[in-house]
């Protein structure tokens, strides 16, 4: 993305939202969608437009789990460590993820690819263990799924 | 097309209700858990297939989308309807659906999609005993309304409850709620009642009602299946409490983690406002309310009240000092009413039914019905709503069909990481919102981990203050530096490194965190640690004693044994052996020698449940 | 109205904060991020005592629990109170054991052993107390806040950088309890939080004694305090 392009896709974003400090969090979720993480412009963009000292910006930029300062993979694989999840074996499969795509949790593979997270349960503790990329969820995995499920995410 | 008054409402109602209503449907399930199986290509299939068999007016057959059953290991979940009846089928996909229609066009049923449970077979969901011996008030329309679709709400009764709290005067709809003893169903079990007289009372330029969608305790789901399949329940519930309060202006906080659930109640606003529901003069009355969603920043603390209005804020979700409560200065300092989506759809229902109606179900002091997530090693997992006062036995047993597998029953952990495990002896204990409480647990928001012989108590204690370590926001001192502290010595525990003092600087560190966290996150962070140290002490002393773990999960602290009068020498043991340490001895079945590290891998896969976790140094 | 401390009665005004009331009356109570001429935020806990309301016992920060209830009874050094102080300060001293101000309250009011557990790597003597960041709220530019959570919170300008925001007006390093916020002054200039500034003179007698920026601040800003701040955010929502 050229630097103008990545200006103008920003003021977009800001301009979603009216002048209220209370749409921080929302403006700064948007721009983490669309850029993987939080650029200093971004902070910036927002600590005028919402009227918040930088200090606050930043503070929530820090604060939330769902945001990140340095550059996350075009697509994040969040692998559920839910209590369902962890009994039913969910650490093996974080493991194989690992394995395959030779990156630690919390890391971003060489491509830009694929970022690997543990996350929080997600809600889907029936299917235990639960990996999700993007928004899409992928119930019952186990090790030897992972392959297939790495193979399906490189297609889209 | 604006509803401006309750008699527009009724007709609007009846409008719906006379619409020719399809011969032939299919309902096809599209919460979360279902997607994650595919039931989007089953939906699309289906739509596609009735059109290529000519089942395409309206009049003739009707594809919908339905939210969350709460059965969703069986998912993707389709219902049939046909001349009045209804089938059920389970595991269904998208090659399915031809076979499926042509069947329906022939009132038959696919024998092979039926729920089974051993011998019997399902038709009907509601004869499943899954279901069969839960009480649906909550969760009546999940599984059943499109979440999608208001006028499918309002046509089953939706809003009716809105149109006659609003002929009432607010005092009058605060009493109802207090006299039919609605507690709160996020955790706290507080009297909603009290807390919107609270409210009412206070005074401020502007009042605020919130509903909590934020939930976080790992192995729960019941608000995300609401939220998602039943939307405007929700909206209906706070709607009336605005009414109560005086509220001008609502929110909504949907965890991030739960982007349906967004999608859903986002859509679900626009067509209330559509209607009239939401905005000014709703359906004629003085009351002029509105609401907006906002998505959690991925923080468990998010969940805690004040820390979820500082996040509305566009702040840190950092928790305050409660002394002085939000319903008096909450949100902006203004009086405000928070509670969780659960409670929020009760209201409604107690508008309907009236203080016996509602009294009829639970027990004295709590009364109504309760969402349970029951998961983990239980043989049949997903959402039960019972009334208050059933026991963990029928809950887990009765209704759960019992532990999965050849194993035994060792704890239940309810209450997410605020609350403990009991243990066996406990099962017979009525759930409700005191009753645990007394024996160091909590039903909480009512989450229930049911776990078997090879869970460990130690690492389950372990896993949920490393979690709440990660979740601490950080501002007092007892959270942020005790779990971290407890964290370390049960990691020790956990991996061959427990010394003496241990166990009991684990108990007094815990008490004392109960005692001076600021916030209810840390105030309950000690629970799980105290209530298996309670009911699981031998636990304890053993990984602090012997370095032994006898669930056989902790690694290295334990070696596996065959138990020779039960192995068939089938070998799967030794196959999946990373150590090559499982072989034939002289008689044929198989042991474990000396290079075995305690893995556990060949503890499952035994089809016998020959192998067994033992101290190290005791050979066979 | 009438409440008891320790056993003693005490007339005091409904609403009083606890601690203010019992340090008023001669009670030595411990406490550490509280601060007169700052909001209070109640998240060292070192200042907790024990109350009594009909029956019903528990342990509360005194810096913030208003006195509301007739009849009120306060104890400072029951065996429980004993116990929750020294965990707070042991670990607060497992933190930071080099701060003079912890090793105090050490001495005074007792420490948990914490030497079971391993030790806190790096010497930060910051113990989060937040004073720093309420003084910059209330007097200074809001140049620095907490950012991250949990373990790893801690006190810093935006991005770590040396900020423009901030006035070099010291109200941060005067209120740090463990000096942790350092400054250097030396003939007219003043560095703080890695930016030097210019010391104005006095017009009177010549000596240096505030950056532009700082007397800048204090005129242009307005006379609302940090929770009013709060509350107008909200009344926007109000008027549209």
């Amino acid at each position: 993305m050229s630097a103008d392009h990545h200006d103008d896709r920003l003021r977009e974003i800001l301009h979603r939202y009216p002048r209220h400090p209370r749409f921080l969090l929302a403006f700064l979720q948007d721009v983490q969608r669309e850029f993987k993480h939080v650029p200093r412009k971004a902070m910036e963009a927002s600590s005028e437009r919402f009227m918040v000292p930088m200090s606050r910006v930043y503070s929530v930029a820090t604060f939330y789990r769902a945001l990140s300062l340095v550059p996350r993979g075009r697509k994040t694989i969040k692998v559920c460590m839910g209590t369902a999840c962890h009994l039913r074996g969910a650490p093996r499969v974080l493991e194989a993820i690992e394995e395959a795509l030779q990156v630690r949790c919390g890391g971003t593979t060489r491509d830009g690819e694929f970022s690997v997270e543990a996350v929080n349960c997600l809600g889907a503790c029936a299917l235990a263990p639960v990996v999700m990329v993007e928004d899409r969820c992928y119930g019952s995995m186990t090790a030897a799924k992972v392959r297939e499920m790495l193979e399906e995410e490189r297609g889209r | 097309m604006r509803l401006s008054s309750p008699e527009d409402l009724e007709l609007y109602r009846e409008q719906l209700l006379r619409r020719v209503k399809p011969q032939r449907w299919v309902r096809v399930c599209a919460g979360t858990g279902c997607l994650a199986g595919g039931s989007q290509r089953v939906y699309e299939a289906l739509v596609e297939e009735a059109r290529r068999i000519g089942l395409d007016s309206p009049v003739k057959f009707q594809a919908r989308c339905s939210g969350c059953h709460g059965f969703c290991e069986e998912g993707p979940l389709v219902v049939c309807g046909m001349r009045g009846s209804e089938v059920l089928y389970r595991k269904v996909r998208r090659e399915d659906a031809l076979e499926i229609l042509l069947a329906l066009a022939d009132d038959r049923v696919v024998e092979r999609l039926l729920y089974r449970d051993g011998r019997e077979v399902y038709r009907e969901e509601r004869h499943i005993p899954f279901y069969a011996l839960q009480m649906r008030k909550v969760l009546e329309r999940c599984g059943k309304v499109d979440p999608r679709d208001v006028d499918h709400y309002i046509s089953l009764g939706g809003y009716a409850s809105l149109a006659r709290a609003l002929s009432m005067s607010p005092e009058e709809v605060i009493d109802l709620v207090t006299r039919a003893g609605l507690r709160g169903r996020g955790g706290g079990g507080f009297p909603a009642g009290q807390k919107w007289a609270s409210c009412r009372s206070a005074s401020g330029p502007q009042k605020f009602v919130l509903a909590n969608g934020d939930e976080g305790d790992p192995g729960a789901f019941m608000d995300r299946s609401l939220m998602e399949g039943d939307p405007h329940s929700i909206l209906e519930g706070m709607i009336i409490g605005a009414h109560a309060v005086g509220a001008s202006k609502g929110f909504i906080y949907v965890r991030d983690e739960y982007p349906l659930a967004v999608e859903n109640l986002t859509h679900a606003i626009r067509e209330a406002r559509r209607l009239g529901l939401l905005g000014r003069r709703i359906l004629g009355s003085d009351l002029s309310f509105d609401v907006d969603i906002c998505r959690g920043g991925g923080a468990f603390v998010c969940g805690e009240s004040s820390a979820l209005m500082a996040s509305i804020e566009g702040r840190p979700g950092e928790p305050r000092v409660k002394y002085i409560r939000s319903t008096e200065r909450g949100l902006w300092e203004c009086p405000t009413v928070l509670n969780n989506v659960e409670t929020w759809a009760n209201v409604p229902i107690i508008i309907r039914e009236g203080v016996e109606g509602y009294r009829s179900l639970g027990t004295k002091d709590s009364p109504g019905t309760k969402v349970f997530s029951l998961v983990g090693k239980v043989r049949r997992s997903g959402l039960v709503e019972v009334p208050m006062g059933t026991t963990l036995r029928e809950i887990i047993f009765e209704i759960g069909g019992g532990v999965m597998g050849r194993n035994r029953f060792k704890a239940v952990q309810t209450g997410g990481p605020s609350g403990g495990c009991l243990p066996e002896s406990k099962l017979d204990l009525p759930v409700d919102f005191d009753r645990l409480t007394r024996e160091g647990s909590m039903m909480g928001s009512g989450g229930m981990i049911v776990m078997d012989h090879r869970s460990c108590m130690v690492d389950v204690a372990r896993y949920f203050v490393k979690f709440l370590e990660g979740e601490s926001c950080g501002k007092c001192a007892p959270c942020r530096e005790g779990l971290k502290a407890m964290g370390e010595i049960l990691e020790d525990l956990c991996s061959r490194r427990g010394r003496p003092g241990d166990v009991e600087m684990l108990l007094s560190m815990g008490n004392a965190l109960t005692d001076t966290a600021l916030c209810g996150l840390g105030q309950t962070a000690a629970n799980p640690v105290l209530s298996t140290l309670r009911h699981f002490m031998e636990e304890y002393r053993e990984h602090q004693d012997q370095g032994f773990c006898r669930a056989g999960v902790c690694r290295g602290m334990f070696v596996a044994r065959v138990e020779a009068d039960l192995c068939v020498s089938c070998g799967a043991c030794a196959k999946v052996c990373p150590f090559d340490a499982i072989h034939r001895d002289p008689s044929g079945k198989f042991a474990v020698d000396q290079r075995c590290e305690g893995c556990g891998a060949c503890l499952d896969v035994c089809p016998m449940g020959a192998l067994l976790p033992s101290p190290r140094g005791v050979r066979e | 109205m009438k409440i008891w401390v320790d056993g003693r009665e005490l007339d005091v005004e409904r609403d009083v904060l606890l601690y203010d009331a019992m340090v008023s009356a001669g009670v030595e109570v411990p406490a550490l991020c509280r601060h007169g001429g700052l909001p209070h935020e109640g998240t060292c806990r070192v200042c907790m005592v024990e109350v009594d309301i009909r029956g019903k016992r528990r342990l509360v920060a005194s810096c913030m629990y208003p006195a509301r209830d007739q009849g009120l009874k306060v104890y400072t050094s029951t065996r429980r109170v004993e116990v929750a102080r020294r965990f707070v300060i042991g670990l607060l001293l497992r933190r930071n054991p080099a701060s003079p101000a912890i090793r105090a309250l050490a001495d005074r009011w007792g420490a948990m052993d914490t030497s079971r557990l391993s030790p806190v790597e790096g010497k930060d003597l910051c113990i989060r107390c937040g004073r720093c960041v309420r003084a910059c709220a209330t007097f200074g530019a809001r140049a620095i806040s907490f950012a991250n959570r949990g373990w790893d919170r801690e006190v810093c300008t935006p991005l770590k950088e040396p900020t423009l925001i901030c006035v070099g007006c010291l109200s941060c390093a005067e209120v740090c309890p463990t000096g942790h916020i350092t400054y250097r002054e030396s003939q007219g200039e003043r560095q703080i939080w890695g930016r030097t500034f210019h010391l104005v003179r006095c017009s009177r007698c010549g000596d240096p004694f505030a950056t532009r920026e700082q007397l800048e601040l204090v005129r242009d800003r307005g006379d609302v305090c940090p929770r009013c701040l709060r509350e107008e955010e909200g009344l926007a929502l109000r008027d549209g």
